[in-house]
């Protein structure tokens, strides 16, 4: 199957599918040009504090990583409620309770907008009730970072889940 | 097609890049400062002709797609009419990366306000008695859909 890498239109999609068989929309592509890894590297110097795992990798976006093992991106917030349901993924909302592995939703507050995601690699009491999580952020790289030190928790609440049966 | 006067491409690059969803993409070129100077520039009809323009002269980086969204978002600050409604519905047809998804996002934003007004006010006819003077006057107007009703008494 070929990716359209060095176009802007629709990009080629994969088969992926929740636990319950239904389909995922889903693309994969996208294009990161020099402007776009200067800006890359401005950002990195904005959260000195994160790590960042890899450099830009626009085949993927967050919820691609958290819900589709890196191997697509997923855009439709539509789509990420068919997930929650099919998958049966369960709300952590002891924060206590938060275990590596567990994801992260971050949903704007206004809107119910699940804007990002990530994976939880932290357990938060261990770190003042605010766990590590690595995420994708975009179409740059997979960052290392604490769960509120990401462009992306401004407006936004988080809450957790996991699957656990 | 670049607008490089009128907008800052590093901002809306970095928002493009780090958006997931165009939900995310929306919300942050709608607060773009120079997005919003530039769209309450120029005319509705402006806009339009540059979208048509910028099509013509083809996406071939990131920028370029850029000034699309900006033209798209940049409807959003003008009253809503039925060319704009429209505009948004037929972005429908482009195959670029989150155009659809953005026209389908402003269209659902971008709702016609009702309003109503009425002023009322009150006399006495010969028997002395209070009777009510109605009169009602209706108006469209642009933006977010919301009813205020206006009244007055003596």
């Amino acid at each position: 199957m070929s990716m359209k890498r060095e176009s802007f239109t629709r990009r080629d999609s994969i088969t992926v599918q929740t636990r319950a068989g239904d389909s995922i929309e889903n693309f994969q592509g996208g294009m990161i040009d020099a402007g776009g890894r200067m800006c890359w590297e401005a950002m990195k110097r904005d959260y000195r504090s994160a790590k960042f795992r890899t450099g830009p990798i626009p085949i993927y976006n967050c919820h691609g990583l958290t819900f589709a093992s890196r191997r697509t991106a997923i855009d439709k917030l539509g789509e990420l409620s068919k997930i929650l349901r099919d998958d049966r993924y369960m709300e952590i909302t002891n924060l206590n309770r938060v275990l590596p592995g567990d994801i992260i939703l971050y949903i704007d507050k206004q809107t119910g907008d699940r804007e990002h995601s990530g994976i939880v690699v932290s357990e938060p009491k261990k770190t003042l009730g605010v766990p590590f999580v690595v995420s994708k952020w975009g179409m740059f790289g997979e960052v290392l970072h604490l769960a509120m030190d990401c462009p992306y928790h401004e407006e936004c609440m988080v809450k957790y889940y996991r699957v656990i049966e | 097609m670049k607008l490089q006067d009128k907008l800052d491409y590093e901002s809306l690059r970095r928002t493009y890049l780090l958006a997931s969803t165009p939900n995310y993409l929306y919300k942050y070129l709608r607060r773009d400062r120079t997005l919003e100077e530039f769209a309450k520039s120029v005319t509705e009809q402006e806009l339009r002709e540059l979208f048509t323009q910028a099509i013509k002269d083809g996406i071939r980086d990131v920028d370029d797609l850029l000034t699309l969204y900006a033209i798209i978002v940049g409807l959003t600050f003008k009253e809503c009419s039925r060319g704009i409604a429209s505009f948004f519905d037929g972005l429908d047809k482009y195959d670029f990366q989150w155009v659809r998804e953005l026209g389908a996002i402003c269209a659902a934003k971008s709702v016609p306000t009702i309003l109503v007004s009425t002023t009322y006010s009150a006399y006495r006819d010969k028997s002395k008695k209070t009777v009510p003077n109605t009169s009602t006057n209706v108006s469209i107007r642009k933006a977010e859909a919301k009813v205020q009703i206006k009244g007055e008494s003596i």
